[in-house]
């Protein structure tokens, strides 16, 4: 008797875990009700400093909206992000209704018909392109129908070691720039003028910038990948002779090398985004710290161009399916606009123009060499599918050219090559 | 033989069952992890599906793009020579990972005292996450500030240039695998039969001549084991190459199981990942049968 009353015990202490793993999916679509408050689920992938401005922002909003909107905040890295974003179809009741997300990627989710159509979004916040930074504004209208709202642009700018390097001698031309790296390489204290990373990583966003600059492009009118161009070549010959011509940076700096050398004192540039600024106390200390920020050779005045990203916000198709629940995302988006001067202290550059005019704004100091970037900043093309494949295959080029592997001119034309078969390939 | 009462026969089908019921968590999650997704896999291996739509019925044409009898061969290329990398990584870390934790597991026997200080150190390694260890060897590494190049006054571009690149992470995958395999090691030999060993001495054996042919042959079976786990696990390689070198230089270290996930989760094309995989899983199957087959020549198992 006492085996048989152990023996039941012991089945029914095995077989909790299966009735509790069954109670656990709710399935279903959660629909919010008619009345009450409406929860939203809000994805980004802002998991650094930049991520605790973001959670201040909608924790603020949750304050105002209490008792009508709730945003809740689901951060995690971009790759995972997309990843689960795939297949957030088959579980809505996790799925995301507001999505931040890089411009470079947005084509593709559109592709996945996973994103809403937001037309009437300017009109319900009563803006128009003018109170935007163009480039950023219309990288979020895909085949004449708009399907994301700007969020901010990151361009790649110059961190500089003062200790090096004085205000005055700092460059604003590559022509510039080569000079004082000639002149401050100093191989016996080992001290470089700027460590060019061989593996991917930023290399390929000045790469991207000096061809725009030289008059190139990266996709033509019918997407066509031409970073082989001419321009290309240049750019990257120009790029390869840093390390081999005139040796301005050693050879084989790996992905996080040039960080770590401009960290130790022994290279006087660095080439990086906003999202240092923190990372580096500028925006606070700037005035204080040894590390100082410019843009770009090449990136600001009148001809001034830089290859940048945009963060951008979506609304999910298949989570926003009322009218009471696409308004409260359009209250929240509303809310992120006009609160943009806390992205901006995250070290972000707002797309919003009124923000950046806003005296708080231009009292940042640190921000103004990457909005002055960001003014010029070209987004590549948005609407295309393929474009964050095609940058990759790019990516290689250039760290194939930098490593000596291949000439500049060979290691382009490759990418371009192996690009267009994949392509054909990857529509079977 | 009398027959079964009614009750005995009661209480033999309740122990039958109670007995079933024991079992049941485990077949729960054996069926929810293990063989759902490997009948999904193998069916989606025939479909053409991004994640998120329809999923479509595509018959062999995954398999002939992979093979390279569709399209222009890039995908194809680019797949099987993700497969050669994973090959070579089998091929070399495979052997290290058997040889040097058994020497380390003979050397911390033999030594009693300091033996439980070495134990530790080696197997400490293990306990660690691949990003922590990936981390630490990348300060190790970097060309011209690492701790490598400092301390031995080279200039090597360890991450950066080939062959370095994968002696690199051959380096690293070692280190951080002699624990696990060690301890496999240390409970195997401490199995080896003493009296053997004695009598072996007696006879005037050497050290060399009891390893051979006592040692050894007592620790064939965890022997087997240990090469089997470790060329599966070997050629799961994903984490050191996807953080340490980012699969290059110019792809020279991006391995099968980073060309699935990019192609499942950065292009989402999982039907086509799913045929990838099934593909490595053959040749995973291949090569576990023929070592075992090796291993237990001529034995009755």
């Amino acid at each position: 008797m006492r085996k048989k009353c152990l023996s039941l015990c012991l089945s029914a202490a095995m077989l909790l875990p299966c009735i509790a793993f069954s109670a656990c999916n709710p399935g279903g679509d959660p629909n919010i009700s008619e009345t009450g408050e409406v929860t939203l689920r809000f994805w980004n992938g802002f998991t650094g400093m930049d991520g605790d401005s973001m959670d201040a922002i909608v924790a603020d909003f949750n304050e105002e909206y209490a008792g009508e909107i709730k945003v809740e905040t689901d951060k995690m890295d971009w790759d995972t992000l997309f990843t689960k974003l795939t297949t957030t179809k088959s579980n809505l009741s996790t799925a995301p209704h507001v999505v931040a997300m890089s411009n470079q990627r947005l084509a593709g989710i559109v592709d996945q018909d996973l994103l809403m159509a937001i037309d009437d979004l300017p009109e319900y916040l009563g803006v128009t392109q003018s109170d935007y930074i163009s480039s950023a504004w219309n990288a979020g209208v895909i085949g004449g129908t708009r399907y994301s709202f700007p969020l901010d642009i990151h361009p790649t700018a110059m961190f500089y070691n003062k200790d090096l390097i004085s205000e005055e001698e700092l460059p604003s031309t590559w022509e510039e720039f080569v000079e004082i790296c000639v002149e401050k390489t100093n191989t016996e204290t080992g001290v470089y003028g700027f460590a060019v990373p061989s593996m991917y990583s930023i290399t390929k966003d000045i790469f991207a910038s000096i061809l725009l600059q030289n008059g190139g492009a990266l996709f033509d009118a019918e997407n066509n990948a031409v970073y082989n161009s001419d321009q290309g070549d240049a750019a990257l010959e120009f790029l390869s002779d840093l390390v081999y011509t005139y040796k301005v940076s050693p050879e084989n700096v790996g992905a996080g090398g040039d960080y770590t050398l401009f960290m130790a004192g022994r290279s006087v540039f660095y080439f990086d985004g906003p999202w240092l600024l923190n990372t580096f106390d500028l925006i606070k200390n700037g005035d204080t710290s040894h590390i100082g920020v410019a843009p770009m050779p090449g990136a600001t005045g009148e001809n001034g161009i830089s290859f940048s990203g945009s963060h951008q916000l979506t609304l999910m198709k298949n989570t926003v399916t009322s009218e009471r629940v696409k308004e409260a995302c359009y209250t929240f988006i509303q809310y992120i606009q006009t609160h943009s001067l806390e992205w901006a202290y995250a070290g972000q550059v707002p797309a919003y123009l009124p923000t950046l005019e806003s005296e708080e704004y231009q009292q940042i100091e640190a921000l103004q060499p990457f909005t002055q970037t960001a003014l010029n900043a070209q987004l590549g093309q948005s609407d295309y599918k393929y474009f964050y494949e095609g940058y990759n295959y790019m990516g290689v080029a250039v760290s194939n050219a930098i490593s000596g592997k291949y000439s500049a001119a060979e290691a382009l034309d490759r990418a371009v090559r192996s690009f267009s078969n994949w392509i054909i390939d990857n529509e079977y | 033989m009398r027959p079964f009462t009614k009750q005995q026969r009661r209480s033999k089908a309740w122990d039958e069952f109670s007995s079933f019921l024991f079992v049941v968590p485990y077949l729960v999650f054996f069926i929810a992890f293990a063989l759902v997704p490997l009948v999904l896999c193998l069916t989606l291996a025939f479909c053409q599906w991004d994640g998120a739509n329809e999923i479509e019925w595509i018959g062999l044409q995954n398999f002939k793009l992979l093979f390279g009898a569709l399209g222009t061969g890039q995908i194809a290329m680019e797949f099987w020579q993700s497969v050669l990398h994973t090959l070579l990584f089998v091929a070399i870390e495979t052997p290290l990972l058997i040889v040097l934790p058994f020497l380390v597991a003979l050397l911390i026997h033999k030594c009693r005292r300091a033996g439980k200080f070495f134990m530790g150190a080696f197997y400490f390694p293990s306990i660690l996450s691949v990003a922590t260890v990936c981390i630490i060897w990348y300060f190790m590494f970097d060309t011209n500030a690492g701790i490598l190049n400092n301390l031995f006054k080279s200039n090597i571009p360890w991450l950066t240039q080939q062959p370095y690149a994968w002696i690199s992470l051959f380096i690293l995958s070692s280190w951080w695998g002699i624990g696990g395999n060690m301890v496999l090691y240390l409970a195997g030999l401490s199995n080896v039969p003493k009296e053997c060993l004695e009598a072996a001495a007696l006879d005037g054996a050497g050290p060399w001549q009891s390893l051979v042919h006592i040692t050894l042959p007592s620790m064939r079976y965890t022997m087997i084991y240990v090469l089997m786990m470790t060329t599966l696990s070997s050629f799961n390689v994903f984490g050191q190459p996807e953080i340490l070198t980012a699969g290059g230089p110019d792809s020279s270290t991006t391995v099968a199981m980073m060309e699935i996930y990019n192609t499942a989760f950065g292009g989402s094309r999982f039907g086509r990942a799913c045929a990838m995989s099934v593909l490595l899983a053959l040749i995973m199957v291949a090569f576990t049968i023929t070592s075992y087959k090796l291993q237990t020549k001529g034995e009755n198992l």
